[in-house]
C-alpha cells in the first residue's frame, strides 16, 4: 500500500481524527518505511518554519485590536484622525487625479483604466438593438470631460464607487501579466503584429535609435453587477436603467498588439511612440448606452441639462468618455493631426517642457509622449506616416 | 459565548454591537495574515480595516457566498484576496512610476511603504512567495497565521484530506525555489 504522505503531515500537524491517528500509528509499528517517510516530512516542515516565521510581525508590530476598534469607529463616523489618506480617496487619485496622465498611459494601461472607468462612470455607449448578438464598440475618438474638484469629492464619497472598483480591479490584473518582448527592429517588429508599423519621419535631431517592444493582445473580461451598478448612479441621485443581461453576460475589451519605441537623451528617457490598432470593447446586448452616456455624464458632475445636451453633441456609437480633473495640473487642448482629431497633454506649471499627444486614426490609436514643447511634439506626430 | 453565525445573524439585522465582537474576535488573525502578506504594520492596518468594513457594509454577503456559518472562513478569504490586491496594485504603482516617472516632475510618489521589508531574509522570503503558484503561496501564508486544516480546506475549497499533500507540496516548492534564488542566505 502506497504510503500516504498527506496523512503522515496531517499526523505530524495533529489534524486527524482520533481514529485516523490510530492507523498511522499503527502503520508506524507495522512498517519502519513509514517511520522514515515520517522523519523526512518532519525535517522539511521544520526546515521551512523559520522562513514563514520570519514574515511574521516582530513584538512592537504585533496587532492591537483595541487601537484597532478605535480607528475604525473614527473611520466609520467620517472623522479620521488618521495620517494615512482614505483608501478610496487614495485610489481614486491614483485612478484619476494624481497626474492622470500616468494612469492614463502606455495606451495599452490607458485603455483598459480609461474602459473601466469609461465602463463604471460613463458606460461606453451603443444603441440598443434587438439583436442577440454582443454589441461592440471600438474606439475611434476620445471625449474629454473636465471635472470639477467637487465633483470628484462627490464621486470620493459615493460609497458604492469602491466596492465596484474592488470587483473590477481583480479582473484587470489579467492584462498586466506577461512581459514585454524587445525586438531589434520595426521589420521584426511587423513580424509579429497584424497591422502596418507606422514611422515617425521628423525625429529630433538628437534621438538617435530607439529601442523597440511588443506587448501581445490581452483580453480582459470583466463581469459586471447590475445591482451595484445601478447603487452607484442610485448613491448620487441618477435614475438609470440597466438591463438583467449585465449579470449574465461579461464586457470583453481587447487590447490589440502593441508596438512601442522608445528614445534616449543622455542617458534617460526623452521621447516615447506607441501605437495598436483601436480597442474594442463587446458588451451586452439591451445596454442603451445613450441614456446611460449621459447618466455617466452626471455622475461626472454635470447637470441633467448640461449632461442632455453634451451628451446630443456626441457620437456615442465610437466615443470613449475621458474625465480629466480640473485641478490645473494638466492642460489639455484638442489639436488636428493628418485630419484625425487628437489631444494634447502638458503641465503648465512643469520646470521643464515635457508634453504628450494622443490621437485615432483609421482603426489605430498613437499616443506620443516626450521631454520637448507641446509644439514640438505635435509636429513630431505630424510626421507619423 | 455567541457563535460566528449568531452574531452574523445580529449584525444583519442592524445590531452593530454584534459588529464590534466580530471584530475583536477575529482581527488579530486578520492582521497577522496581511501582515505576513504585505510585510509592514501599516499596511496590514490599513487593509485589515478594509476588510472589516466590507463585512461592516455588507454582511449579507458571507450568507450569499455559502459561508452561512463560518465569518473567519469569509473573513480570511476576503483579506487574503485584498492582500493579494493590494500587492499587485503596490506593484503596478512602482511598474508605473519607474516606467512613466521620468515624463512628469511632480512624480513624487504616492505609492504606499515599501512591500519588502528591509530585512534580506524577509525580502528573499516574500519574493519567493511570489514566485509560487498562488494558492501554495496563500496556504503557507495562511497556514503559519495559524490557520487550522479545516479553516485551509474551507478558504482554499478543498476537502480538509487534501490540505496535508497540498501542504507538503507547497513547502517543498518553497523550499527549492528559495534555495534555487538565495544559495548564499541558507
Amino acid at each position: 500500500m502506497p504510503i500516504d504522505e498527506g496523512k503522515l503531515r496531517a499526523y505530524l500537524d495533529h489534524a486527524l481524527s482520533p481514529e485516523e491517528r490510530a492507523l498511522v500509528e499503527q502503520q508506524l509499528i507495522d512498517l519502519p518505511e513509514v517511520q522514515a517517510v515520517l522523519d523526512k516530512l518532519n525535517r522539511e516542515r521544520h526546515d521551512v518554519a523559520p522562513y514563514l516565521a520570519a514574515i511574521g510581525p516582530s513584538p512592537h508590530q504585533e496587532p492591537e485590536a483595541g487601537q484597532a476598534w478605535g480607528r475604525f469607529q473614527t473611520r466609520m463616523s467620517g472623522q479620521s484622525k488618521s495620517t494615512k489618506p482614505n483608501r478610496l480617496e487614495e485610489r481614486i487619485n491614483n485612478m484619476v487625479n494624481q497626474p492622470f496622465i500616468k494612469r492614463y498611459q502606455p495606451l495599452i494601461i490607458l485603455f483598459t483604466v480609461v474602459a473601466i472607468i469609461a465602463i463604471a462612470l460613463s458606460f461606453a455607449p451603443v444603441r440598443t438593438m434587438a439583436s442577440n448578438l454582443l454589441r461592440v464598440f471600438r474606439v475611434q475618438s476620445v471625449q474629454v470631460v473636465s471635472v470639477e474638484k467637487e465633483d470628484m469629492e462627490a464621486l470620493r464619497n459615493n460609497p458604492n464607487l469602491e466596492r465596484l472598483i474592488d470587483q473590477l480591479e481583480p479582473q484587470l490584473d489579467v492584462a498586466e501579466d506577461s512581459e514585454p518582448e524587445k525586438v531589434d527592429s520595426l521589420d521584426e517588429a511587423a513580424d509579429k503584429v497584424e497591422f502596418r508599423i507606422a514611422q515617425i519621419t521628423a525625429l529630433p535631431a538628437e534621438a538617435g535609435n530607439p529601442t523597440i517592444t511588443v506587448l501581445r493582445q490581452k483580453v480582459v473580461q470583466l463581469q459586471l453587477d447590475k445591482a451595484l451598478l445601478e447603487a452607484v448612479f442610485e448613491a448620487a441621485e441618477i435614475e438609470v436603467e440597466l438591463p438583467d443581461s449585465l449579470n449574465d453576460e461579461p464586457v470583453v475589451i481587447t487590447h490589440p498588439d502593441t508596438v512601442e519605441q522608445t528614445w534616449h537623451r543622455e542617458g534617460e528617457k526623452s521621447l516615447e511612440f506607441i501605437q495598436m490598432p483601436a480597442p474594442s470593447i463587446e458588451y451586452p446586448d439591451g445596454l442603451d448606452l445613450d441614456e446611460l452616456g449621459v447618466a455617466s455624464l452626471q455622475l461626472l458632475g454635470m447637470s441633467a441639462e448640461e449632461a442632455k445636451a453634451l451628451g446630443a453633441t456626441i457620437d456615442w456609437a465610437n466615443t470613449m468618455v475621458l474625465p480629466v480633473p480640473n485641478n490645473g495640473d494638466v492642460d489639455v487642448e484638442e489639436v488636428v493631426i493628418n485630419g484625425a482629431k487628437g489631444l494634447v497633454f502638458a503641465n503648465p506649471d512643469s520646470e521643464d517642457d515635457r508634453a504628450a499627444v494622443s490621437w485615432t486614426r483609421d482603426g489605430m490609436s498613437y499616443f506620443l509622449a516626450g521631454k520637448y514643447p507641446a509644439g514640438e511634439m505635435v509636429d513630431i506626430a505630424k510626421s507619423v506616416q | 459565548m455567541l457563535t460566528d453565525a449568531k452574531l452574523l445573524t445580529q449584525l444583519q439585522a442592524g445590531d452593530d454591537a454584534s459588529f464590534e465582537l466580530l471584530f475583536q474576535r477575529h482581527y488579530n488573525r486578520i492582521y497577522h495574515i496581511l501582515y505576513r502578506l504585505l510585510g509592514n504594520k501599516a499596511d496590514a492596518e490599513d487593509v485589515a480595516q478594509s476588510v472589516f468594513l466590507k463585512l461592516y457594509q455588507s454582511p449579507h454577503w458571507v450568507r450569499l457566498q455559502g459561508d452561512e456559518a463560518n465569518v473567519a472562513g469569509w473573513l480570511y478569504r476576503v483579506a487574503v484576496n485584498m492582500g493579494y490586491n493590494t500587492l499587485r496594485s503596490q506593484k503596478r504603482r512602482q511598474m508605473r512610476q519607474e516606467r512613466w516617472g521620468w515624463l512628469w516632475p511632480f512624480s513624487a510618489s504616492t505609492d504606499p511603504a515599501d512591500i519588502s521589508a528591509s530585512n534580506d531574509l524577509q525580502t528573499g522570503v516574500r519574493q519567493t512567495l511570489a514566485r509560487m503558484k498562488p494558492r501554495e503561496a496563500k496556504l503557507l501564508v495562511l497556514r503559519h497565521s495559524g490557520l487550522s486544516y479545516k479553516e485551509l480546506a474551507v478558504i482554499l475549497e478543498v476537502a480538509p484530506g487534501s490540505i496535508g499533500s497540498l501542504l507538503t507540496r507547497a513547502e517543498r516548492a518553497f523550499a527549492q525555489k528559495y534555495r534555487l534564488a538565495y544559495p548564499e542566505q541558507e
